[in-house]
């Protein structure tokens, strides 16, 4: 079949290409990395393929969809099921159950397989891969940008789960067509993410990271007064017909900046300090109340003298006294949909200062246009644009994620149909030569689009372009007036639904598929013709001989891409080995892969974070991905095992509620173990061939330690970390 | 049409035509380096501003390039409030004495500055997710590899002993742009932080049990595996995949656990914990090639002042001041070369530079400090347009300040001339790399194409 240039752009997988990883150390004479013939034979780079089994591949699916393993029933319902069409039906109606099963949860979400969607989502909306440092340009103030506190990262959690949330909200528990979360308006928020939200509405950044501080302007006579204590009721706070109207209780203010060199001045330790524009210049600033919403105080001048002398040190709350807070009103682990749209005539915005209104809001009245992933702090943190990028990365960014292909020199649109000078052409840029011209005749009329709503910091556009901009991208040119326009350009591209199941192979299988493939272009039509339903998609390409290797398929058997590999036993990356690690065990996010935190990791949670991992680079049209185990991985699980070990086999006490516990005080004991270790932990049921041969391994190991002077818990402890090591774990696809 | 696919993927047209024969490379036998180092190598793919700040930016130490420096802006104390940056000019590389940003002062003169060769080049990408482009050397290395993992497989084997892997590890990329490759398959990045956990045997009395009992672990797994690969049930793809996981469990028993305890001392992934993280590995023969990511002011668009640029500067000059000092102190200076190369430099003009830079593909600066290479400064800058070509100041088509050609047996500069043009000055610069570090020719010549050696900066 003839490669369009959209298959082209599909080849730029960066797919795992096996190793010869030992320098001469270790290894296997027979780990020739290409699966057959010498190094100058002419025959394909792929392995020879061979059909897996129900017992593996019901596994992997289970794996990858919730972290479990399959029980006896599941695989029975595969294996018993007839023909390869009628073992395709079972195992959908496997899927179904797996993605509705909110049985044995741990933690929020409260489904497993929302938790791995969560994380999917996350990455393939490019909404991760963030801290506190990102956020100094589309927050920009200089004294610690969107907050240091740990409230704060917990805010930074919510900003990189928002929109994950919002997607699984919106198709996977209201059915809504997949296409939606491209337009949507609406956002999964807590009440702290929706005062960001506000709050960056009102401290709006320009072009050239210049603030207009709205909130400056209205209270300039106002002012913001903190004092020391809880004299002052937050609804007085908040009460414009109050006399303390924005003054802001914030107990033992005197005693936060203490007297040193940071604060040299008495008035750091002042009871009462007022901002507004008759005080030494220190007018009321939109930051300083966003500060204050988190028990933060920022750092400020109070103009006594040269610097230092004229600074209080900034102050970074760790408790729940804040006004967005969490113990009280859970007010980082409260979600719900909320709809952002502009205000009507002269409507006031949302006010970020106000947490009542936020925690009641089903809408927020905000000027800066929020449409869809592109739209959100999270998307702007991750891709920060400036005056001389001008929204080229932002725009690359979203085709990438929308698109699955970028602007690379290669976009398929006519030349003569851009026209030699499309609206938003820079032609500083194309002044540098025709090869400069090739991407920006594409690349600038689509940004232009993103110009005229956001600044380079990502604020209200005060100073929109002349012109609207256009679509341009691969075969289609269409005139926009908004980023509404771009986001259905974008879902009524033609790239669109490969994209997703593109994405989707990458997910269950570590590597592209053949969009030749015919068995790709059924999922396709499958997806197109069901109105773009996720839930359908999950169960064609899990259920697929793409992910399944049931049967052989283009995508696994041949040499349809210069990278293809055919199947792939991938390592367990870091997402995949927690969840399943927490799923089988009954451990409470053992990797700590939730919470964003300034404090030091000790334990797994320090050891994951060298885990290999799934992630996206700029301009990376595939994920990165690795998936050979390293020494460092090796190294790495087995040192996270023997924790596991320690916490599960005969400890005093349980790490949490729900932890399955082992002990090795009797033999009955130790046997029930070593069953549930092949059972559950290493995912092989009780019919699979396999059983039988690795409860003997794992009971000779015990019985082998005890030979060894080892004490029967040591023993034990020691055979539950050759399960865990074990390939059906460490692997994803045995 | 493989031109076509070639153009798209990114991947040589060599690959396309026989990926099999080119990827195809299980080992990589000693074949005569003469040399062996390891290698640690600082690179970025936010395009600091390095060479902004360089030696051979503010003069040519009586090298006698024509060029007229005082076009070219750099950071002041007074205008970055940042003290030490402003200009030294006491750098003295080979016969010639230079001026460079004031942290430059850090390399000590008697033990660093006699062996590092700063070598003017250019990358011809203003683009930042050509991080890993400029890695394979835009196209110059064999079959697309990246030129970290191009050193590795030559140096692997041939150092004493031979490592334990032949991949290289960064440490320090910030993004996974920045992450490395080896034979076209993503390497995990290890944070420093997370080295003592993740390789240490934990001996506390709750795990010495366990702890005893690895020997015999080794064991079951082995058995294990090989069940898993005399099985008629497993497929090729699985068998790879186990041999893959013996290959890994015979490189963490080749861990020498007895120096593992200064890993213990990193407690940030910043340029310290970098460096301990580096010279750990080495010490330990895990890997021939490390990649750090120091910064020096990242992508400095709006930057007045250039206050960060002046700032991490500092920071970065004297981590790699700090890096000589320790391999100096442990008596591995003859053991470990320090390489950088970014995705590309930045603008240096100084009329439209004043409150940040831009991208300039016309220059970058690429540092070599290590015995095998003669201490001096090769090529230099000169006025260009954004292709690289020499044009006037002021003339048409002027962009900024870019790579001048560079003639290979002074390594002086020679704009419009030279034996090798700015636009193969990357692919020399990897030649040249090879060549100090003692691989032969031929090695080097069916490594990367293009470019040739630039002999005045090896050490012969």
């Amino acid at each position: 079949m003839k490669k369009t240039p959209m298959n082209r752009v599909l080849m730029t997988v960066a797919v795992p290409l096996a190793l010869g990883t030992a320098c001469f150390l270790g290894g296997d004479d027979n780990s020739n990395p290409d699966g057959g013939g010498g190094p100058d034979g002419g025959g394909p780079t792929i392995l020879p393929f061979q059909a897996d089994s129900p017992f593996t591949y019901v596994a992997k699916v289970k794996n990858i969809m919730t972290g479990l393993a399959p029980t006896q029933a599941e695989v029975d319902s595969v294996a018993n099921a007839g023909d390869d069409d009628a073992k395709q039906a079972a195992l959908v109606a496997l899927i179904d159950t797996w993605m509705t099963d909110t049985t044995a949860a741990n933690g929020d979400p409260k489904d497993k397989f929302e938790a791995k969607m969560m994380t999917f989502f996350e990455l393939a909306f490019q909404q991760t891969q963030l801290s506190q440092v990102d956020f100094i340009e589309v927050v920009p103030n200089g004294n610690g940008s969107i907050g240091t506190s740990p409230n704060s990262n917990l805010l930074i959690e919510n900003v990189k789960e928002s929109f994950a949330r919002t997607v699984i909200e919106l198709v996977m528990h209201q059915n809504q067509p997949f296409t939606n979360v491209f337009t949507t308006t609406q956002f999964m928020m807590t009440p702290a993410l929706a005062e960001l939200y506000a709050f960056m509405d009102w401290n709006v950044i320009d072009d050239v990271e210049k603030i207009n501080d709205k909130f400056a302007t209205q209270m300039k006579t106002v002012g913001v007064t903190v004092v020391d204590g809880n004299s002052i009721p937050y609804a007085q706070t908040i009460d414009p017909k109050s006399v303390n109207y924005m003054h802001w209780s914030f107990p033992n203010l005197t005693t936060i900046q203490p007297p040193g060199p940071s604060n040299p001045s008495p008035e750091c330790q002042a009871a009462t300090r007022s901002w507004v524009s008759t005080n030494n210049g220190n007018t009321p600033s939109a930051h300083l109340v966003h500060y204050l919403m988190y028990g933060d105080l920022e750092a400020y001048k109070i103009n006594l003298g040269p610097p230092p002398n004229n600074n209080c040190n900034a102050f970074q709350a760790d408790n729940n006294n804040a006004i967005l807070n969490v113990a009280t009103n859970n007010d980082f682990g409260t979600w719900k949909l909320v709809n952002v749209r502009a205000p009507a005539g002269t409507e006031a915005l949302t006010p970020f200062w106000d947490a009542t209104v936020l925690r009641a809001a089903s809408e927020l009245v905000l000027t800066t246009p929020r449409v869809g992933f592109f739209s959100t702090p999270a998307f702007h943190a991750n891709w920060q644009t400036n005056t001389s990028n001008q929204m080229r990365v932002t725009i690359n960014q979203a085709f990438i994620v929308a698109l699955g292909a970028q602007v690379d020199g290669t976009d398929t649109t006519s030349v003569s149909d851009i026209g030699a000078n499309p609206p938003g052409l820079d032609t500083v840029h194309t002044a540098g030569g025709a090869a400069c011209v090739g991407c920006h005749q594409v690349l600038d009329p689509s940004r232009t689009i993103l110009m005229n709503a956001y600044s380079d910091g990502y604020g209200t556009q005060g100073a929109p372009p002349a012109t609207k901009g256009e679509f341009v991208f691969n075969g289609t040119i269409k005139p926009v007036n908004s980023v509404s326009d771009l986001a259905n350009n974008l879902i009524s591209h033609p790239y669109f639904a490969n994209a997703w199941v593109q994405k989707l192979c990458f997910f269950a299988n570590s590597e592209a598929c053949d969009p030749d493939d015919p068995e790709i272009q059924r999922l396709i039509g499958n997806f197109k013709s069901s109105s773009f339903s996720w839930k359908k998609l999950i169960e064609d390409v899990l259920s697929s001989p793409v992910t399944t290797n049931a049967k052989s398929t283009l995508s696994t058997s041949t040499q349809w891409g210069p990278a293809a590999q055919g199947e792939i036993v991938s390592v367990a990356r870091r997402d995949h080995l927690c969840s399943a690690l927490n799923s089988r065990l009954g451990l409470v996010d053992s990797c700590q892969l939730g919470i964003t935190t300034n404090k030091a990791l000790k334990g797994i949670p320090e050891i994951a974070v060298g885990l290999p991992s799934d992630g996206y680079g700029r301009g990376a049209a595939s994920p990165v991905l690795p998936v050979n185990p390293t020494l460092f991985y090796r190294s790495g699980l087995e040192n996270i095992c023997e924790d596991i070990a320690v916490e599960l086999i005969d400890a005093k006490a349980p790490p949490n509620t729900g932890a399955q516990m082992f002990t090795s005080t009797a033999q009955s004991n130790i046997d029930t173990a070593i069953a549930f270790f092949v059972s559950n932990l290493m995912g092989i049921v009780g019919d699979d061939p396999r059983s039988p041969i690795m409860i003997g391994k794992l009971t000779d190991h015990y019985t082998q330690a005890l030979a060894n002077k080892a004490k029967p818990t040591d023993a034990l402890k020691s055979t539950f970390v050759v399960a865990c090591l074990s390939p059906n774990v460490a692997g994803i696809g045995m | 049409m493989i031109g076509l696919r070639s153009l798209a993927t990114g991947l040589p047209a060599k690959l396309l035509l026989n990926p099999r024969k080119a990827l195809a490379d299980p080992n990589f036998p000693c074949n005569g380096t003469t040399k062996p180092q390891y290698v640690i190598i600082n690179t970025s793919g936010g395009g600091d501003p390095f060479a902004c700040n360089a030696p051979g930016t503010y003069d040519d130490g009586g090298f006698g390039t024509g060029t007229d420096y005082s076009q070219l802006v750099h950071p002041t104390d007074a205008n970055s409030g940042i003290t030490g940056i402003d200009p030294v000019g006491n750098i003295q590389l080979g016969k010639y004495k230079y001026t460079a940003a004031g942290p430059w002062g850090l390399l000590d003169p008697t033990t660093t500055l006699p062996r590092t060769s700063i070598c003017h080049i250019m990358t011809n990408t203003p683009v930042h997710p050509k991080e890993p482009q400029v890695l394979q050397l835009m196209g110059a290395t064999q079959y697309g590899e990246m030129f970290p993992s191009v050193l590795a497989k030559q140096l692997c084997s041939c150092l004493n002993p031979m490592t334990l892997q032949a991949q290289p590890i960064s440490v320090g990329a910030v993004t996974p742009s920045e992450g490395l490759t080896f034979n076209g398959q993503a390497l995990p990045t290890i944070p420093p932080t997370a080295l003592s956990a993740t390789l240490t045997n934990q001996t506390s009395s709750a795990y010495q049990g366990m702890t005893n009992l690895q020997t015999l672990r080794d064991q079951t797994l082995q058995d294990m595996y090989q069940w898993y690969k005399d099985s008629s049930q497993t497929s090729p793809a699985q068998r790879a995949y186990v041999d893959s996981l013996i290959t890994s469990q015979s490189q963490v028993r080749g861990i020498a656990q007895s120096q593992l305890s200064q890993l213990g001392s990193i407690t940030a992934n910043d340029n310290a914990g970098q460096i301990t993280a580096a010279i750990t590995l080495i010490q330990m023969h895990v890997t021939p090639v490390i990649a750090v990511h120091f910064p020096f002011g990242g992508d400095n668009h709006a930057d007045p002042g250039f206050a960060a640029e002046a700032g991490q500067t500092m920071s970065g000059m004297a981590a790699i001041a700090s890096l000589m000092k320790q391999l100096n102190a442990l008596g591995m200076q003859d053991q470990v070369t320090f390489l950088s190369l970014n995705v590309f430099g930045r603008t240096m003009d100084k009329t439209v530079n004043t409150q940040g830079r831009q991208h300039n593909q016309t220059h970058e600066v690429s540092m070599m400090i290590g015995s095998g290479f003669n201490s001096g400064v090769i090529g230099g800058v000169t006025s260009v347009d954004a292709n690289g070509n020499p044009v006037a100041k002021g003339g048409k088509g002027f962009f900024d300040w870019g790579a001048a050609g560079i003639d290979s047996a002074t390594g002086k500069a020679v704009v419009g001339g030279g034996d090798i043009a700015p636009v193969d000055s990357l692919a020399s610069w990897g030649k040249t790399v090879m060549a100090g570090l003692g691989i032969p020719q031929a090695a080097i010549d069916s490594s990367i194409t293009g470019g040739k050696v630039i002999t005045a900066a090896v050490k012969s």
